[in-house]
């Protein structure tokens, strides 16, 4: 009896110390969800700098990171069947546009060919008086005398003209070595100006690579991201910690498309560097040969003029003098001209890729914020989930603009690169100058903060 | 006046006055990298004139 008393005491007192276990349990919760709340009020002020992501939320978002480096991890650049097929009708086409424009090309060629270089003289003379008489400036005795200068000429050309048209079927052999020399010219120079479509149809493809990259990465973590947050926002309590794996995985997006544009825009550099130097070389080439047609040319006619032969190796000694020094400018040209160029190209890249990065940023930005504002949405009775909300989009519209003008900061000093290296002869050069610049930039702020405190003391001085 | 108006006021004040600070540095910045950029492009075009003068010279 006593024993069966004692027993149903212990029981009793063992269910009152877990009724007691539960309540402490369920404080100990409530404790850690207002602590998680509070976190998450700093959070949502102070961002990532703050350390404070639950390691729950934690484990989610490297989940859904993981997702995304697994599928999206590198640029997928290489070029599909349709997309080879594009390129390469691409190419038929700007083949068939240099066969039209050498074939129109030609007759003007043979027609050149067939000219003196008397007609032609003859031609500008024609010319400059007309231009003359077009001004009217010139009193009525002037105009008549270029008239009659003008009859003359017309007369003079005509009897040249007849003369070269016997003269067509002269030096066969010559004038067909000179002709395919100017097919050959013109040819380089159709296929110079290609280049730079060619390269667009390149890039214009990558770009509408990365462009349904970026696309698919967004897709996919919208989804993933959208699971997770759905669990989240059916749990009891720590509901504001949906809002905390938001923020996290988009900030994860948003590297992840950062590394992708990164190798896109080394694509487009390399091409568009690769494209310059290809049409340096092909207008260096182009040059050279255009000064050795004209040496040739001025053989020719030096050895058609009959002078005597003390005279003629004499000649050809100046004429091969000339061609030196055209060679030699013509090669202090390419140097000069990859040097600007090359500044150039940097210079606008930059300033693109510069625009490109402030895209992905903004986008990025917004595409968070409508996040956050669809959990908050869902969660309208939640004050701390409203709180931590608001915070975090104020978070956001404050930092994306100071992010904008680190991009810019960081595209200026680029630019700034980009311009110096056009006069700058090597990188010690390149580093006096910035050094210069700094330091007198450095005194000209000095000024300026001068200027506008005694502005200041100014102001305050007369409101006193 | 109240404790909370004075408050409020005091915000109000602070406010306006970092936004008139964010106005200024952002305008100091703009004119010292439009400064910068004169010299720069100064600085190019004298090594321009440099070179032209350099070729004709030669």
């Amino acid at each position: 009896m006593l024993r069966a008393r004692q027993k149903k005491k212990v029981a009793s007192r063992i269910k009152e110390l877990e009724k007691d276990e539960n309540k402490l349990e369920e404080q100990i919760d409530t404790i850690n969800l207002e602590i998680g709340a509070q976190k998450a009020e700093v959070y949502a002020k102070q961002g990532d700098a703050a350390a404070l992501v639950d390691s729950n939320i934690q484990a989610k978002k490297e989940q859904i990171a993981k997702s995304l480096a697994k599928k999206f991890g590198n640029f997928k650049d290489e070029l599909n069947q349709t997309e080879k097929d594009d390129i390469e009708s691409h190419a038929i086409q700007l083949e068939i546009e240099k066969q039209k424009e050498l074939t129109a090309i030609e007759y003007k060629i043979d027609e050149e060919l067939n000219t003196s270089e008397k007609t032609k003289d003859l031609v500008q003379q024609q010319e400059d008086i007309k231009k003359r008489l077009a001004e009217g400036t010139m009193d009525p005795a002037e105009k008549t005398a270029l008239m009659e200068q003008l009859a003359k000429l017309d007369r003079d050309l005509q009897r040249q003209r007849e003369e070269d048209g016997k003269n067509q079927d002269r030096d066969l052999e010559a004038k067909k070595a000179r002709r395919k020399a100017l097919m050959a010219i013109k040819r380089m120079k159709i296929e110079a100006k290609q280049i730079d479509a060619k390269n667009a149809k390149e890039i214009e493809i990558n770009q509408r690579k990365f462009d349904d990259q970026i696309d698919a990465m967004t897709e996919h973590q919208k989804k993933q991201l959208a699971a997770q947050v759905r669990g989240q926002l059916a749990e009891n309590g720590g509901r504001e910690q949906a809002l905390i794996m938001i923020d996290q995985a988009h900030n994860d997006l948003l590297d992840q498309k950062q590394k992708i544009l990164k190798s896109k825009q080394f694509f487009d550099l390399s091409k568009n560097l690769n494209a310059l130097q290809d049409q340096m070389n092909r207008e260096f080439l182009i040059r050279k040969k255009e000064i050795d047609f004209k040496y040739e040319g001025e053989k020719d006619e030096l050895i058609n003029q009959g002078v005597s032969e003390q005279e003629l190796a004499e000649k050809m000694k100046g004429a091969k003098a000339k061609k030196a020094i055209d060679d030699e400018n013509n090669q202090k040209q390419m140097e000069e001209d990859s040097k600007v160029k090359e500044s150039e190209l940097r210079q606008k890249v930059e300033q693109h890729f510069c625009e490109e990065k402030k895209k992905l940023q903004g986008t990025g930005a917004q595409l968070k914020r409508q996040d956050l504002l669809e959990a908050m949405d869902r969660c309208k009775d939640d004050p701390t989930v409203q709180s931590v909300g608001n915070a975090m989009i104020q978070r956001i519209d404050n930092t994306l603009e100071e992010e904008m003008l680190a991009l810019e900061k960081d595209k200026d000093a680029a630019v700034e690169k980009a311009k110096l290296q056009m006069i700058a002869e090597n990188d010690k050069e390149l580093a006096e100058i910035q050094a210069n610049l700094d330091a007198r930039m450095a005194q000209e702020e000095a000024k300026m903060k001068d200027q506008l405190e005694s502005r200041k003391n100014q102001i305050l001085g007369l409101k006193r | 006046m109240s404790d909370a108006q004075i408050k409020e006021l005091q915000e109000q004040f602070k406010r306006e006055m970092d936004q008139l600070e964010k106005t200024i540095n952002e305008e100091k910045a703009k004119q010292l990298n439009n400064m910068r950029q004169a010299l720069l492009q100064r600085r190019i075009q004298k090594e321009k004139k440099r070179k032209q003068l350099e070729q004709i010279e030669q």
